[in-house]
């Protein structure tokens, strides 16, 4: 298949000296959900940046949809590769949040009707409408957060890249985010998420990829990350409680692979009417 | 930009400029600076540009503060070239050869001078404590603003707005971006405040500080050498236009 985002043998290191990639090679496929996770420090941004043109590799290459991103500047990269910083201050600019969302549109040049629609669909999706013509600034933090969420998505990138969004939200709104983010990887978009809520990560993704000092130490589907208890530990991540609770229940045939904690309930009431039955 | 900040960030070096008292330091900065306004005889200017030169040297951050100017060639130009149309070609190129004196007097003295020891050398002095907080805080958030213009730039970017290839309209979207950095600063300053009212900023009238500073030998030394050869200087520029009579 092709790939979207491509890194090969990529390493960085900041101009004060610190190096913070060390051979990172991995590849993004349409339609995939990804979290990178790992301790603070582990290179996670510097990693996704990278996917953005915002950093540019000292060593080996990033391929976006196979051409090499030292070609591309950010804006271009930006068509194709959404990215939603960490803090949303730094990304508002306008006096009201319908310019903010069409900011980056202007600079398409899309037809009139094709941007207000976008807009507009956009603006209602994201529960935002009634804000149109507020500040973006006079907004809750969650809200802020939409709207810059809102002016990435509305130029329509394949892959869609957040950083920590889960970062001061409350369980509500992280609720919203995750039924959000599900629905655009529906839609077929590549989603790719940096964190370090771990159960937010293994309810919204399908892969998980683990950093620890600059390097990937474990990359796969969820199911199979989930139960590598050593990897948590390496990255000074929180195993997920329920995997944690079945590796307690050793004895008993309890699948470590199990995530939800519907899924946990379904089987322990199962386990539970079966040793009854006997 | 940021071999600019660099130029005028203090860092730990261990040289005979750096463990100077904060208070001869800034008597050499600022009659140095004064004498380089007064100053006309190309002669002088040089011999000036020299002896920071060998200040930079001695300090160990000649590399920096070269990267400094050099990253700053544009604007010398661009002063030297206005300057050149006001005052004719000397005039002009005296006026420059100050401007370049002057920052690298500034870039030396903030590279060599830790910003608290200069706060508690302005206190020393008789500076309301408040007035050298303010100076030193900003000093220090420099870099942080820094850091946050770029990340700003970054995002802005990635929004697909071109700021790479188009030079020409880049200036006006630069402008843009002056909103969140304003915004953000302001915040933080607010965040300082009760920050600072909760460690009870300015609960005690008199204040004594941890790192106390001493003037020795050398620092007398530097002071008044410095101070009279500028005094000096600055007497004979002006006599020389018959401002005074000697």
């Amino acid at each position: 298949m092709k790939t979207l985002i491509s890194a090969k043998e990529v390493s960085f290191s900041y101009p004060n000296g610190v190096t913070s990639l060390i051979d990172v090679t991995l590849d993004l496929y349409p339609g995939e959900s990804v979290a990178i996770m790992g301790e603070n420090g582990a290179g996670k941004t510097t990693l996704v940046k990278h996917f953005v043109g915002l950093l540019r590799p000292v060593k080996g290459t990033i391929e976006i949809e196979d051409v090499n991103a030292r070609s591309m500047t950010v804006a271009e990269i930006a068509r194709k590769v959404g990215y939603v910083f960490q803090n949303p201050l730094y990304q508002l600019f306008s006096e009201t949040v319908e310019k903010e969302v069409s900011l980056g549109l202007t600079y398409l040049n899309l037809p009139k009707d094709e941007l207000e629609k976008r807009v507009s669909s956009i603006l209602r999706d994201l529960d935002l409408e009634r804000y149109r013509e507020r500040h973006p600034l006079m907004l809750s933090e969650g809200e802020r957060k939409r709207v810059a969420l809102a002016s990435v998505l509305v130029i329509e990138p394949k892959v869609l890249i957040l950083d920590e969004p889960t970062l001061g939200q409350d369980a509500v709104e992280k609720r919203k985010l995750a039924e959000l983010l599900a629905r655009l990887h529906r839609e077929g978009h590549t989603v790719v998420l940096v964190t370090h809520d771990v159960e937010f990560a293994f309810e919204v993704c399908d892969r998980i990829l683990v950093m620890s000092k600059g390097r990937i130490i474990a990359d796969g589907p969820k199911r199979e990350i989930v139960t590598l208890r050593e990897v948590f530990e390496a990255a000074s991540l929180t195993q997920p409680q329920i995997p944690r609770l079945a590796a307690l229940l050793g004895r008993v045939e309890f699948p470590m692979e199990t995530i939800d904690i519907d899924e946990a309930e379904r089987m322990l009431t199962s386990m539970i009417a079966e040793a009854t039955r006997r | 930009m940021s071999a600019i900040l660099q130029g005028l960030q203090w860092k730990r070096e261990d040289s005979p400029v750096h463990s100077l008292d904060p208070r001869s330091k800034l008597v050499w900065f600022l009659s140095a600076v004064a004498l380089t306004i007064f100053a006309w005889e190309p002669v002088l200017l040089l011999v000036l540009l020299a002896s920071v030169a060998l200040v930079a040297l001695a300090a160990r951050v000649a590399g920096r503060w070269l990267n400094a100017l050099k990253s700053m060639i544009i604007i010398v130009a661009f002063a030297t070239a206005l300057n050149i149309l006001y005052y004719g070609v000397v005039g002009g190129l005296l006026t420059g050869l100050k401007f370049v004196i002057i920052v690298s007097l500034f870039s030396v003295f903030f590279m060599t001078t830790h910003p608290d020891d200069l706060g508690t050398a302005l206190t020393k002095i008789g500076v309301p404590y408040t007035f050298t907080f303010i100076l030193v805080t900003s000093a220090r958030y420099v870099p942080v603003l820094a850091w946050e213009a770029q990340e700003i730039v970054d995002a802005y970017k990635a929004r697909g707005i071109e700021l790479e290839r188009s030079r020409w309209r880049t200036l006006r979207r630069y402008a843009t971006m002056l909103v969140p950095l304003v915004i953000c600063t302001v915040r933080r300053s607010m965040r300082l405040a009760e920050a600072m009212e909760a460690r009870a900023f300015g609960s005690a009238k008199e204040r004594t500080s941890l790192k106390d500073l001493k003037m020795g030998g050398r620092d007398y030394a530097l002071a008044s050498a410095t101070l009279a050869l500028s005094t000096l200087g600055i007497l004979l520029q002006l006599a020389s236009y018959g401002l005074i009579r000697l």
